[in-house]
């Protein structure tokens, strides 16, 4: 009887050890998706109509939409203005722009010359650090340089090209 | 195993003290007998899996959190770097017998929704790794895994619908 007893004392350690030799825990796992940044052209960056002569010179659009002309070019009444784009995102977000890296080549059709945009300048400016989408948009304003060659370097018509620029989240 | 032959060792020596009690008649004998019983392991929770801010892209991205708590992207411009959110791998802390080993069982996938959008939790890791020791009695087990999100996913706060289980065992 005693030895019963034992017998049963001592399985039931058994099973009381095997019971408690493992455990296990449950945990959460979170993840916040934000919405994902875009940018759309409402503006195409346009530096307008002019004319050119012996020695050409440069064309400047702000991002304020003004425009500056340097050299012997001059500027004809047409719309001219800076490159808009619409960012939207996350709200309160903070994002990048790259502007590009070198200059864009815009090409005339008919001749495939050529002329060059660059300077690149932003507002609100690169320089400042990351922008801020408040309530989730932006708009961002690409001005740049048109250098505009001679006469016989940029026959008359239209010349197109385009040119990258990257947002990223911060 | 170990606790399985200091055991059996009891036994018989109980066995052979009854016999040799039952040889003398109907007289009372004590047997002394000993069992090791040990600390049971345990888990408890510190910390849960969070993976942070993800921005959404137009192309899919794997977001990794490592069991050390570090976070990367098969798309980097997924993960912004000014509002990274809470990023953390889930922790544990396991205890028991002093310097006993463990196996580990993790998850294989899990799910996390939010209004009804969906992502997969897969790929989970842990360090240590397949095994622990509890060194002094205890260790802290920390777990990573990676979740797939889709291009365009539904921005939202996703939380776990089927459980994050973590069990430990002793080897």
């Amino acid at each position: 009887m005693i030895r019963n007893i034992i017998i049963t004392f001592l399985l039931s350690l058994l099973l009381s050890t095997g019971a408690v030799a493992q455990s296990t825990i449950t945990a959460q796992a979170f993840a916040e998706i934000i919405e994902a940044l875009t940018a759309n052209e409402t503006d195409q960056l346009n530096f307008g109509r002019f004319s050119t002569d012996m020695n050409g010179g440069d064309i400047i659009i702000n991002p304020d939409g003004s425009r500056t002309i340097q050299g012997s070019v001059i500027g004809v009444a047409s719309p001219y203005g800076p490159g808009i784009f619409q960012i939207t995102g996350a709200p309160e977000a903070s994002f990048t722009l790259q502007l590009p890296d070198g200059p864009a080549v815009l090409i005339h059709q008919e001749s495939s010359k050529t002329m060059f945009v660059e300077n690149w300048v932003a507002d609100p400016p690169v320089e400042n650090g990351p922008g801020v989408l408040t309530n989730g948009n932006r708009i961002v304003s690409i001005g740049a340089t048109l250098s505009v060659g001679s006469y016989d370097a940029n026959p008359v018509g239209v010349y197109s090209g385009t040119f990258q620029l990257t947002f990223a989240y911060n | 195993m170990k606790k399985f032959a200091i055991l059996f060792a009891g036994l018989f020596l109980m066995t052979f003290a009854f016999q040799s009690v039952n040889a003398q008649g109907p007289a009372t004998g004590v047997a002394e007998t000993s069992a090791t019983i040990i600390a049971p392991i345990a888990i408890t929770k510190q910390k849960d899996l969070n993976f942070g801010n993800i921005a959404a892209l137009t192309t899919a991205q794997q977001v990794t959190v490592t069991p050390a708590g570090d976070r990367n992207s098969t798309e980097p411009q997924g993960l912004p770097n000014a509002t990274p959110g809470t990023i953390t791998a889930a922790s544990f802390t396991v205890t028991g017998l002093e310097n006993a080993t463990y196996s580990i069982e993790l998850p294989t996938t899990l799910e996390v929704t939010s209004d009804g959008n969906t992502m997969l939790v897969n790929n989970f890791t842990s360090t240590p790794t397949p095994t622990g020791t509890l060194t002094g009695g205890t260790q802290t087990l920390n777990v990573g895994a990676t979740i797939n999100v889709d291009a365009n996913q539904a921005a939202g706060e996703y939380t776990n619908t089927s459980d994050l289980t973590v069990t430990v065992a002793y080897n």
